[in-house]
């Protein structure tokens, strides 16, 4: 009863009066509350009568759905598009068939470099492996390896080989706070060392163990008969039999080409692409080690560059001068290389078909990348050495497929780089790059813009630096000693070194751009 | 004509019940859908007609009680009805118009849906607690209203899964039962001023 009618009824009739008709008001409305509350148990005992029925006629599910509580209320939206990383150890950039080479067999990579934008001056800000994971994981430049901790004795003694520092947040872990499930394959074996928590901010993880010196199984009898057919010497002998001792005691037992390590890693990923496909918006690394030394691939992939060789095995290199080994062994060395190549090649379109057959790349933005080259006795030098920053070492590649279709078969000279790794997905995303990023968005390279211009870039190897710009590239120890200068225009392929005719030139890039772009005078270990 | 639009108007509050009802059903409708269609989408493309139907019938509890509802109170019916508005053209953008490209994170329509859901399980517990004071709604029509607003909001903020799914369904029915008990009232009242006019005829006589 509202205020006007009981104001009404006292006028007419008094309190008393209008008390009585309150008290029957609410009577009635307890009664009629019951009345409805009956009704509704009526519905609903003839509800689920009903719901019986159907389910007697065979529309068992359909009453399920009725009956049962849904788990799903919400529209699903918003982020969609998953990412996938594909990092590539070792790859040089001449041994892809899209970047010119007449011989190799890489269909699946150029099959995916015509569906992607490619950047064809890509190089890593520093290297090798650990140094260039950390500027692809952060998107902050290794380089010039301040504060550089050697984090326990056995580590690599490289400078700025070290963990990922407390820090700096991971890309990871930033598409965590998006709402990302965050998925991670790789046999990269430096990153399961203690310590190593590259993984972190990652849903899901699978270390393949056993690539290289990774510790993984006790040597034995049949491991060490291996060692008898294989080509230990050079620099870095000792060095190179421990891997190999390892390498073998790790691999006992292979039999079909899926026991391999290429063909593990992308079979793997492609078993968490169905996982993921159930746990969208994902982002998935898979990082190959392959091609990476030691090179033992199935000798079917061996058989298409190398035949006729006879001798030990050249199954690794010995970083450094490369006069230790015979032409033939370099040869075959290389080709060995070139077969595991063409193994990675191989898997990697076995994972790609599978995220096409699951319609993944339908809203996946990819970006697949090398993080350093190899030499094998191009400048009189063969593995990966600090004083001889030559492209077959400084060259890699650098993919990005949208799902749109967008930047398809075009090509960019824009200077990209491992750091550029992250803040490219969170521009293709639409999220805010954290603070700490240095790399650039080349995601807008897709749209037809163009990055702020560099207009020359620098990287560091150990005690080691270089830098190049549209003429020049050079290479020098940390502190401007023992410089090599060469003119890209006339000289792409750095045969000829004009450092001692140049000393302007060479004074220009270690100050204006090496020391520039590491904020001051380097530091050294 | 300007008598019935004004009784529609003033009416047109009891379209809380049904517009409650389809959303309180909407889990089941997102499962049958699933089930038939194989995909939510289906039932997601007719969705927008439970936020207009308790929009339409918002205005007309707001209308019975505007001139005497307060600050907060017209604060709580803003953000319902903005809220409201968000959901619908949300639902519109993305299963009609296909507003969101799949290839960006931003995707407005989605966006301004689940934003939308939240201002209205604000607005709808500031309207609900602020309008007993006007006295046209009944106290225990709004007070189960509350309690569905709050459900709402728990499970607006994120998925809660078969939890959150009856929590949705509780706030579709929190608008039903208001949109009940204005009938119900109403129903007392018309009772209430027959009876009354028969007791003044008497007296008189």
């Amino acid at each position: 009863m509202d205020e006007k009618t009981h104001l009404a009824l006292q006028k007419y009739g008094g309190r008393e009066k209008a008390d009585a008709v309150c008290a029957s008001t609410r009577r009635r409305g307890v009664k009629e509350r019951t009345l409805t509350r009956r009704d509704f148990l009526k519905v609903a005992g003839a509800g689920a009568a009903g719901a019986t029925m159907l389910g007697a006629a065979g529309c068992g599910s359909l009453a399920n759905s009725f009956t049962q509580v849904p788990d799903e209320y919400l529209p699903s939206g918003g982020s969609r598009m998953n990412v996938i990383l594909v990092i590539i150890d070792s790859l040089r950039r001449d041994h892809l068939g899209v970047y010119g080479n007449k011989w190799i067999k890489t269909p699946n990579l150029d099959a995916l470099a015509k569906e992607s934008l490619r950047f064809d001056r890509s190089h890593p800000e520093s290297l090798p492996t650990i140094l260039a994971r950390r500027a692809i994981h952060t998107g902050i430049r290794t380089f010039p390896f301040r504060d550089w901790q050697k984090w326990y004795d056995e580590d690599v003694n490289l400078w700025g080989w070290q963990p990922i520092p407390r820090g700096q947040v991971t890309l990871a872990e930033i598409l965590l706070g998006e709402g990302f499930y965050n998925l991670m394959v790789t046999d990269t074996l430096h990153q399961f060392r203690p310590f190593y928590d590259m993984h972190r901010g990652f849903h899901a993880f699978d270390f393949i163990r056993g690539q290289e010196r990774d510790y993984f199984r006790p040597p034995s009898p049949t491991s060490e008969k291996k060692m008898e057919n294989t080509l230990i010497g050079g620099p870095s002998a000792a060095h190179a039999e421990e891997i190999m001792h390892q390498y073998y005691a790790n691999t006992v037992g292979r039999q079909r080409e899926e026991d391999w390590f290429a063909p593990q890693v992308f079979t793997k990923a492609a078993e968490y692409l169905q996982m993921a496909k159930e746990s969208q918006p994902f982002f998935m690394l898979v990082d190959n080690y392959d091609p990476h030394e030691p090179w033992d691939p199935p000798q079917k992939y061996i058989d298409l560059y190398s035949d006729g060789y006879d001798g030990p095995e050249p199954v690794t290199s010995s970083s450094g001068p490369s006069d230790w080994l015979t032409e033939s062994q370099l040869e075959r060395m290389h080709a060995r290389y070139s077969a595991e190549v063409t193994m990675a090649d191989y898997w990697l379109g076995h994972f790609l078909d599978k995220a096409e057959g699951l319609g993944i790349l339908d809203n996946t933005m990819l970006i697949l990348l090398s993080d350093h080259g190899h030499a094998f006795g191009e400048h009189g030098y063969a593995g990966k050495v600090p004083g001889a920053l030559y492209p077959e070492l400084t060259d890699t590649i650098f993919f990005i497929r949208h799902p749109g279709g967008k930047g398809a078969g075009q090509t960019s000279n824009h200077y990209a780089s491992t750091h550029d790794v992250a803040p490219t997905i969170l521009g293709a995303m639409g999220l805010e790059r954290h603070p700490q990023m240095e790399g650039q968005d080349l995601s807008i390279v897709l749209d037809g813009k163009e990055p702020s211009p560099r207009l020359h870039f620098t990287a560091g190897y150990h005690d080691h630096v270089w830098a190049r710009d549209e003429k020049y590239a050079m290479f020098s120890l940390y502190n401007g000693q023992d410089p090599h200068l060469f003119d890209l225009e006339s000289d792409p392929k750095m045969d000829k070194d004009i450092a001692s005719s140049n000393p302007d030139v060479v004074k220009k890039m270690f100050e204006q751009y090496i020391i520039k772009d590491a904020g001051g005078p380097l530091p050294h270990y | 004509m300007r008598r019935l639009l004004s009784f529609l108007l003033k009416w047109s509050g009891i379209l809380c019940v049904p517009g409650g009802l389809l959303w309180a059903l909407s889990p089941t409708g997102v499962s049958i859908s699933n089930l038939a269609f194989h995909t939510p989408n289906v039932f997601w493309k007719m969705f927008w007609s439970a936020p207009l139907l308790i929009l339409l019938g918002l205005v007309g509890l707001q209308l019975r009680q505007s001139e005497r509802s307060g600050l907060l109170e017209k604060l709580g019916f803003f953000l319902a009805i903005v809220g409201l508005v968000l959901i619908i053209a949300g639902d519109i953008g993305l299963y009609w118009l296909g507003i969101d490209d799949i290839f960006i994170v931003t995707a407005p329509a989605y966006n301004a849906f689940r934003i939308g859901l939240l201002a209205l399980a604000v607005g709808s517990i500031l309207f609900a607690v602020t309008s007993p004071r006007e006295g046209v709604l009944p106290t225990w029509g709004l007070l189960p209203f509350v309690l569905g607003s709050m459900c709402g909001l728990i499970s607006f903020s994120r998925d809660f899964g078969s939890f959150g799914a009856v929590l949705w369904a509780l706030f579709g029915v929190g608008w039903a039962w208001l949109g009940l008990s204005l009938v119900v009232g109403g129903f007392f009242s018309f009772l209430r001023t027959r009876r009354t006019t028969r007791d003044d005829m008497a007296m008189k006589h």
